[in-house]
């Protein structure tokens, strides 16, 4: 299903459709949701806050208009939502000082998050598998290859493929023309 | 090589040095950055099972009509009042139970493990409240000793932000940390441990090496 018709599918209100959106944009909500507040219960909120917003919104989601901005702009705003009235809950044990204390992340920062989940959502299963092993676990293709029973040359040709694909997907953030 | 191609190869097996194929400068600051964000467990996180039907159930998703949905927001609602009620008691009974915990005997483990810049690292905090704050005991194995010009920084981090529990450099060998916060864990859930240069500045690097936070 691509994006229009999942918007399509979305606007009727109707379960299929909530869960279609859901499938393709929940992890994208949840790193940004988690960026933002740092915690998984209150992200979970936020991902809760988004799809219900986004549901009662979705006769301001024009036809034609791209999907994942719209409900990238309704998450960033349920998380901040949130982040603030955690922020103005009773005061810290320590005083707060700027060199110690997070803020929120910057704008730029959450949309990176988001983008890079959503390349990271459309990989095929198999090769997201490899990419998830090699940059969040750490591995080495060997230690891949030994962990998901594969020979390496199996590894090796899904982790150049999956990156070509993240490349592809990803140049623009690093400025790097096609 | 063009510029994608440098880029896939970059993320894939990150920076040579010197790398005669960067485009420019701000290109390979990017890349960069973006084989950080790949391994950040942010990134690859799932929302906890039950969230969809939660949210179908919020929205009584199954009918299209507009009467029906109208039907459906007044029920959403009345949900939300009843929902914020019950949050507000649950809120209530956290405060309490948190205070009950937070001054009891009881020692609370939380277990670390090692993000890429140290996979073979691992760590158990041993966190017990005393009258003067939370007293935590840092069991790490698998942590090299910082090299000159560098330490590692203990942290609590919560909605509220990031308080430093403490410094150390593990130059004796692995073995436990003494470590004290004035921070409770029920509000500052997650326990990281950062590399930090020794460049007088006190924020952050943003290098975890040990984390709490699972995804």
């Amino acid at each position: 299903m691509d994006d229009d018709d999942l918007a399509d599918a979305f606007r009727t209100g109707s379960a299929e459709g909530v869960r279609a959106v859901y499938e393709r944009y929940s992890g994208a909500v949840f790193t940004i949701a988690l960026r933002v507040l740092g915690d998984r219960e209150l992200a979970a909120d936020a991902v809760q806050v988004t799809f219900l917003n986004a549901w009662r919104a979705c006769g301001s989601l024009e036809p034609g208009r791209p999907m994942a901005p719209w409900l990238f702009t309704i998450a960033r705003r349920a998380a901040i939502d949130l982040y603030r009235r955690r922020a103005h809950g009773p005061e810290p044990v320590e005083p707060k000082d700027d060199a110690t204390i997070a803020l929120p992340p910057s704008m730029e920062c959450i949309w990176e998050a988001w983008q890079i989940r959503i390349a990271l959502d459309m990989l095929p299963a198999e090769e997201r598998e490899v990419v998830r092993a090699q940059h969040f676990a750490g591995l080495t293709h060997a230690q891949i290859a030994q962990q998901l029973a594969m020979p390496i040359g199996t590894v090796k040709s899904r982790s150049h493929r999956a990156h070509r694909r993240l490349a592809s997907m990803l140049g623009h953030l690093a400025e790097v023309a096609a | 090589m063009t510029s994608q191609q440098w880029l896939a190869e970059y993320l894939e097996q990150g920076a040579r040095d010197p790398d005669p194929y960067a485009p420019d400068a701000a290109s390979a600051d990017a890349a960069r950055r973006l084989r950080d964000l790949l391994a950040d467990p942010d990134g690859w996180a799932e929302p906890p099972p039950g969230l969809l039907g939660q949210i179908l159930a919020g929205t009584g998703a199954g009918t299209g009509s507009a009467a029906g949905r109208d039907d459906r927001r007044r029920q959403t609602r009345m949900r939300r009042t009843v929902r914020a009620g019950a949050a507000a008691l649950l809120a209530a009974a956290a405060v309490v139970i948190g205070i009950v915990v937070t001054r009891g005997p009881a020692t609370t483990d939380v277990a670390l493990a090692g993000t890429r810049l140290a996979p073979a690292a691992s760590a158990t905090a041993r966190l017990h409240a005393t009258p003067s704050g939370l007293a935590i005991e840092l069991d790490v194995s698998g942590l090299p000793p910082s090299p000159p010009g560098y330490y590692y920084q203990a942290w609590m981090k919560g909605s509220r932000g990031l308080v430093t529990i403490g410094t150390f450099h593990l130059r004796g060998g692995p073995g436990t940390v003494e470590l004290w916060s004035a921070v409770t864990l029920a509000d500052y859930p997650a326990i990281t441990v950062t590399r930090e240069p020794e460049d007088g500045n006190p924020a952050s690097s943003g290098q975890v090496v040990l984390t709490s936070r699972h995804p």
